[in-house]
């Protein structure tokens, strides 16, 4: 995981992950439930930013894409795994929740907060709702 | 009827040793398994489970790489993931060939059935694959997915071919 986060391009994603120790968890938390498409698609997604174009999302049909949005943050991991096939289903959505929140747990609750940007508090606030069905 | 006598007395004797013996297994293995065209469906393994995924298509490679994934749940996926793109493929050439054999009336049928299955099988495998927990999640949803494609990759092919068949008559 470090290794992966030491050979990011120099930029603003590569800060955000070295300082953020909920976004590493939740790379080592991926790399622990999903096979190599999904990883190799993080890995990928990782490096992008607002002005990248659209991203295939690994594993996914029907031209199901994602995109970073504003500076790439916790956001935009969690939008990430909400956008695996598994993360389709109430039931997947949910469980991706579920175990964000346990990285979050994992990485100290209060690190977390206060490390969030406005547009990671933004996105918690209302962004997730339309991944939320029920 | 002495004769009667002794003959009575062996056949009772071969009944009941028969029926002590047929009566062993019962006593120490409870019920009897069913058993299918000799081959014993044990109790908590899905039944469908027993029919080979080579009778649907699915390649000998995708055992090999489940046997070496040694059961972690995100190499499986990797294995699912890799045949799924094959199936796929497969259930697409099929599909495509079908359509090429059917009348108007038919093919319009088929789109709409093919479509149907398609959103059907996202919905089924993500339904069923919520039983096995969190981590084997999306694991098991690829495998349900891929072995859904095959199966309905043999089917369209076994479709196709019998409508070249009657073609053909």
């Amino acid at each position: 995981m470090n290794a992966i986060v030491d050979g990011m391009a120099e930029g603003p994603n590569k800060t955000f992950m070295s300082g953020s120790d909920v976004a590493k968890v939740i790379l080592i938390d991926t790399r622990n439930q999903y096979g190599d498409a999904v990883n190799d698609g993080l890995k990928k997604f990782i490096s992008l930013m607002s002005t990248n174009t659209a991203m295939d999302m690994p594993g996914r049909q029907h031209g199901a894409t994602v995109k970073v949005e504003g500076t790439f943050g916790l956001d935009d991991l969690v939008r990430y795994k909400l956008q695996t096939q598994y993360g389709q289903s109430d039931r997947g959505a949910k469980d991706v929740l579920r175990r964000v929140s346990h990285c979050v747990e994992a990485a100290g609750i209060e690190n977390v907060k206060a490390s969030l940007s406005e547009e990671d508090k933004e996105f918690f606030k209302t962004g997730l709702e339309k991944y939320l069905k029920d | 009827m002495k004769l009667r006598t002794a003959l009575l007395v062996i056949w009772t004797y071969v009944a009941l040793t028969t029926t002590a013996a047929s009566a062993a297994p019962i006593q120490l293995t409870g019920q009897q398994p069913e058993t299918i065209n000799g081959i014993a469906i044990r109790t908590g393994v899905e039944r469908l489970s027993y029919i080979s995924l080579r009778y649907f298509g699915v390649r000998p490679a995708y055992d090999v790489c489940m046997k070496q994934s040694s059961g972690a749940a995100p190499k499986q996926q990797d294995c699912a993931d890799t045949e799924l793109t094959y199936q796929g493929d497969r259930l697409n050439r099929a599909y495509q060939s079908l359509l090429t054999a059917l009348d108007d009336l038919d093919r319009r049928a088929t789109v709409q059935a093919q479509r149907a299955w398609l959103a059907f099988r996202d919905k089924d495998c993500a339904a069923r694959a919520g039983r096995f927990g969190s981590d084997a999640g999306p694991a098991t949803e690829s495998t349900c997915r891929m072995e859904n494609t095959a199966y309905r990759a043999q089917q369209l092919e076994d479709w196709r071919n019998s409508v070249r068949d009657q073609s053909s008559d």
